[in-house]
């Protein structure tokens, strides 16, 4: 097949196949449609994920606060301050997908953009997650501590409080290390195929 | 500029450059549905980007960049299945018994063509075959002109070589 033979293919590529969202009033429509690329799909479902735990930590902050006769409303505000920690890592995932694509830019331009900051979103992502772990545990140390709860009565039995708070930072280390690595590979499972194109598209830009 | 007026320029501008829409729809998705998402996908970008366009590059390199960042840049492509002459759809073999079996014949030949190239070879030949100038093709690809001499090079040889295997 010669180029030239392909040129003239080329050029009624564009006139067949004519699809019928070129009426005018269909055309007009499709502006309007939510976009299906995967950081606005992304965006999308932070969206939800936010207002989903929005709503439970306010049914259980108000349940913690009425309950037990206010006694426990501690548990209320450790729940409120994992939803403001949650907000602001919303609020810097958004800032991050809001900055991954520039569909105007230059192609290679645009793809080194969502290179770097889907790796900055990927880092963030195995932070956060791996940071749960001890932030909640510590609430929860506290919140034993200081309101002298007792679970898993056994831990404590026969232990000094020293005893027992060195278990308990054992157990958060080990705790915080399965969740690193659980993030890690789901992490890597969400996006990791998604860099790695990436990564080759621009090295072929570049060779 | 009132609503109504962004949206008759914009609708001016998708009917005068539908061929460019089109052809990278072709070029990167081989079923009709693919083709339809990937149109509509193009259209919305287009139309988030239309209030930032200021004429300060040429409107077909402007559209050829939105076009080309989207269908190289969206994700749910991995998933999309090449599909070579030897197995398009009942609904191309119907096609081609009616008139515009040469057309046809033709497309499946690009489609073949560029089965082989990659998504970035994909978009340098789409730039050459639309008789686009190397500073044009470096505008839209931020690929230098020395570069995409040899990149075209190597696609030529790259479809002379499949064509060979072909016949």
């Amino acid at each position: 097949m010669e180029l030239e033979y392909l040129k003239e293919a080329w050029k009624k590529a564009g006139e067949v196949d004519a699809m019928p969202v070129e009426e005018k009033q269909q055309l007009l429509l499709l502006p309007g449609t939510p976009s299906q690329s995967l950081v606005s799909k992304i965006r999308r479902n932070l969206f939800y994920e936010l207002l989903i735990v929005l709503v439970c930590v306010t049914a259980i902050a108000v349940f913690y606060f009425v309950s037990f006769g206010g006694r426990l409303q501690e548990v209320s505000w450790a729940y409120i301050l994992l939803a403001i920690l949650f907000i602001s890592y919303f609020y810097k995932k958004n800032k991050l997908l809001k900055a991954m694509q520039c569909p105007a830019c230059q192609v290679k331009y645009n793809l080194s953009l969502q290179l770097a900051t889907l790796e900055k979103y990927v880092r963030l992502y195995l932070i956060a997650g791996t940071a749960m772990a001890p932030v909640v545990m510590l609430l929860f140390y506290l919140l034993l501590h200081y309101k002298h709860i007792i679970i898993f009565a056994s831990a404590y039995a026969g232990k000094e409080p020293s005893a027992f708070a060195l278990l308990y930072l054992l157990i958060t280390v080990i705790f915080t290390i399965i969740f690193y690595f659980f993030n890690r590979w789901y992490a890597g499972r969400l996006y990791g195929r998604h860099i790695q194109k990436l990564k080759n598209l621009l090295l072929e830009m570049e060779e | 500029m009132a609503t109504d007026q962004i949206q008759e320029r914009f609708l001016e501008l998708i009917q005068e450059n539908a061929g460019i829409i089109h052809k990278v729809c072709h070029l990167y998705c081989h079923s009709a549905q693919d083709r339809q998402d990937l149109f509509q996908e193009i259209i919305v970008q287009l139309w988030k980007a239309f209030p930032k366009f200021r004429n300060e590059s040429k409107i077909s390199t402007w559209m050829y960049r939105i076009a080309l960042n989207t269908a190289i840049s969206d994700f749910r492509k991995q998933q999309r299945r090449i599909i070579t002459t030897s197995e398009l759809p009942a609904e191309s073999m119907e096609l081609q018994e009616h008139n515009i079996l040469e057309q046809k014949e033709r497309l499946a030949l690009l489609q073949e063509a560029v089965t082989h190239l990659s998504d970035i070879e994909k978009a340098i030949l789409m730039l050459y075959l639309e008789e686009n100038n190397y500073q044009e093709m470096e505008e839209v690809l931020g690929i230098g002109q020395a570069n995409l001499r040899v990149k075209i090079n190597r696609i030529k040889e790259k479809l002379r070589r499949h064509t060979g295997q072909m016949q």
